[in-house]
């Protein structure tokens, strides 16, 4: 992952945009879509109960890792969109995808050794595919240049209504 | 089976998918187990001299470099790195693509670093996005749990 914040603000600034022409974006589903850009990163609840411990409760083995890639992170998307009313539903579910395919694109670039990047597209196949290498997680400008693009997005935004 | 707004066909659905994600839980857990892994290659180091791997750890020690990997609670995988040319600290996070040497050595074709400063700021600056998420979350949304829905406020 590169850090939460750059997630979650690609994907202010995405739907943001977007709602300049799709008039049910409104705030309280583009707040959804940026919800939905941290779901992989779910899998971080590895911080404070490591698989190993899970592995020594149960006797089994146990990794967090599918909330992190494809399919995990849909079923999160579909429980998630379950604790909506039908009449939000299938918005929210969208756009929960959307921020999972964001958060995924964008952690395929993220710089790792070695030929390939990781298995994100779990449980359909194990295969990496080979993507280049654009920033650490632990970098500060991809924050810093995604918090420039939202608040221009932001006063564009602004702006336009006023106009 | 359509599922619509009642709270006990919901609840029943949530719980089928989550047994679906634990079963993926433990599906993954088994494919990881599979050598090799961490635990192989410190437990039979020799037979993987020679081989290529993607490998991290923490900067243990810096003359000569070290890293330490903990692949379970008590179990650790010492490797020392050659052919990163950049002085490190202690406590940066490491991940290498090598060719295992005799001696715990590994010859480093390629490298990632996170600095200990990096890996705060990182930290300090997800936290403070969930912060956000979970504030603008409630500003627009509100559970009822009476429903066991979320509901846009301002809505009935």
């Amino acid at each position: 992952m590169p850090d939460f914040l750059t997630h979650v603000l690609v994907m202010y600034i995405g739907l943001a945009i977007a709602s300049w022409r799709v008039g049910w974006l409104d705030r309280p589903y583009i707040v959804v879509g940026m919800a939905g850009g941290l779901i992989p990163d779910v899998v971080k609840i590895t911080l404070l109960v490591p698989a190993a411990q899970v592995e020594a409760i149960l006797g089994i083995p146990f990794a967090w890792a599918p909330l992190a890639r494809l399919g995990g992170s849909l079923v999160t998307a579909a429980v998630a969109s379950l604790l909506v009313t039908t009449a939000h539903r299938r918005r929210v579910f969208g756009l929960l995808v959307v921020g999972v395919g964001v958060h995924l694109a964008l952690d395929g670039v993220l710089a790792r050794p070695g030929p390939a990047s990781y298995d994100m597209f779990y449980p359909l196949t194990y295969w990496a595919p080979p993507l280049p290498d654009v920033y650490l997680s632990s970098d500060v400008w991809p924050s810093i240049t995604a918090s420039i693009l939202a608040v221009l997005t932001y006063v564009v935004g602004r702006a336009r209504r006023r106009a | 089976m359509r599922v619509g707004d009642d709270p006990r066909r919901r609840a029943i659905l949530i719980l089928l998918l989550l047994g679906l994600q634990v079963g993926m839980f433990i599906q993954y857990g088994i494919h990881t187990e599979k050598c090799p892994n961490y635990e192989c290659i410190a437990e039979d180091y020799a037979s993987y001299v020679g081989e290529q791997f993607r490998l991290g750890g923490t900067v243990v020690a810096t003359e000569p470099l070290v890293i330490e990997n903990r692949y379970a609670p008590g179990n650790t995988l010492r490797l020392t790195l050659r052919g990163i040319d950049r002085s490190l600290s202690r406590g940066a996070r490491v991940v290498v693509y090598g060719r295992l040497q005799p001696g715990h050595t590994v010859t480093v074709q390629d490298y990632i670093v996170h600095e200990v400063a990096n890996q705060r700021y990182m930290y300090a600056v997800s936290l403070g996005a969930l912060l956000l998420v979970v504030l603008a979350g409630l500003r627009y949304w509100r559970f009822d749990p009476a429903t066991f829905v979320f509901e846009r406020r301002g809505e009935n």
